[in-house]
C-alpha cells in the first residue's frame, strides 16, 4: 500500500509484498469454476513512477498516451488488463501512478506478473514492457 | 485489448473481444460501447481522445469496469458487466512537482 504526504509530496510504501499465501481450499474453488480461476480478496496497490527521458528543453509538450497493465499467471494466461491514460502536463518530468485493486484472480500456484507497457507517443503499439513479479503459494 | 487511434479525427477505438456488433450504446457525448447480442462489450470508442481520459478494466476476456471523470457523464454506473465480487478497481494519478 502507499500513502502520500500532501505537504511534502512524498510517497511512502508499506506492506510491500512479493509472495502471497492462499488457503488450499481455493484450489477446489478453481477446479469447480467454469473459468478455472478464483478471485481472492487482497487489497493492494500497484505504484508506478514514470519519467520523461528527454529534458523539458527538448521535449516540453504535453504527452498524452496509454498505459496497459496486464496480470499474467504462471502459464502465461492474461487474467486481467487495465488500460489507462498517462498525461504528462507541460513542464512535468515525473508522474506517479497508483492503481488500487481489491482482489486477485488466481489460477494456480507459481510466479505471477504485473506487466506494464506504454504506448510511445506517435506509435501504434505498446512497447517497453516491465514486469513486477509476485509468487502465489498454496498452504 | 487492441487500440487504434485516428489522429485526424482525434478518435480512439479499443477492441475488447472479437464478435459481431449488434448495437452501439452511447454512454456520454464522447464515449460509445459496441455490444454484441449478449450485451457484452466488444469495443469502446472514445471521441476527443486527446482530452478525454478513460480507464478500462478487463478480466482477460470481458470488460468489467470503466472509469472517467464523473462530471462528464450523468450515468456513471450505466454499464457494469461481470464485475468482480469484491468490487471494481480505482485508478489514481498523482503528478509530482516539476523537478
Amino acid at each position: 500500500m502507499a500513502a502520500i504526504d500532501q505537504q511534502k509530496n512524498n510517497i511512502s510504501l508499506f506492506n510491500v509484498f512479493d509472495q502471497i499465501t492462499v488457503p488450499v481450499q481455493v484450489k477446489d474453488e478453481i477446479k469447480s469454476s467454469p473459468q478455472k480461476n478464483a478471485s481472492v480478496r487482497l487489497e493492494h496497490e500497484i505504484v508506478l513512477l514514470w519519467r520523461r527521458v528527454l529534458p523539458p528543453l527538448l521535449c516540453d509538450s504535453e504527452i498524452n498516451t496509454d498505459v496497459k497493465i496486464s496480470v499474467i499467471d504462471p502459464v502465461g494466461k492474461v487474467l486481467g488488463e487495465i488500460l489507462t491514460t498517462l498525461r504528462f502536463e507541460i513542464g512535468k518530468r515525473i508522474l506517479r501512478q497508483r492503481i488500487q485493486n481489491n482482489a486477485l484472480i488466481i489460477t494456480t500456484e507459481g510466479d505471477y506478473v504485473y506487466q506494464a507497457e506504454i504506448m510511445q507517443p506517435n506509435t501504434k503499439s505498446f512497447s517497453a514492457p516491465f514486469r513486477i513479479p509476485f509468487y502465489v503459494h498454496f498452504t | 485489448m487492441k487500440i487504434s487511434f485516428d489522429k485526424t479525427i482525434d478518435t480512439k477505438y479499443v477492441s475488447i473481444k472479437k464478435g459481431k456488433i449488434a448495437t452501439t450504446k452511447k454512454i456520454c457525448e464522447w464515449l460509445f460501447f459496441d455490444l454484441n447480442s449478449k450485451n457484452e462489450v466488444l469495443g469502446v470508442e472514445v471521441l476527443g481522445a486527446s482530452k478525454n481520459s478513460l480507464s478500462l478494466f478487463t478480466d482477460g476476456q470481458n470488460l468489467i469496469h470503466y472509469e472517467f471523470e464523473i462530471s462528464q457523464a450523468n450515468n456513471f454506473n450505466f454499464f457494469l458487466n461481470n464485475v468482480s465480487k469484491f468490487g471494481p478497481s480505482q485508478v489514481i494519478d498523482v503528478p509530482l512537482q516539476y523537478v
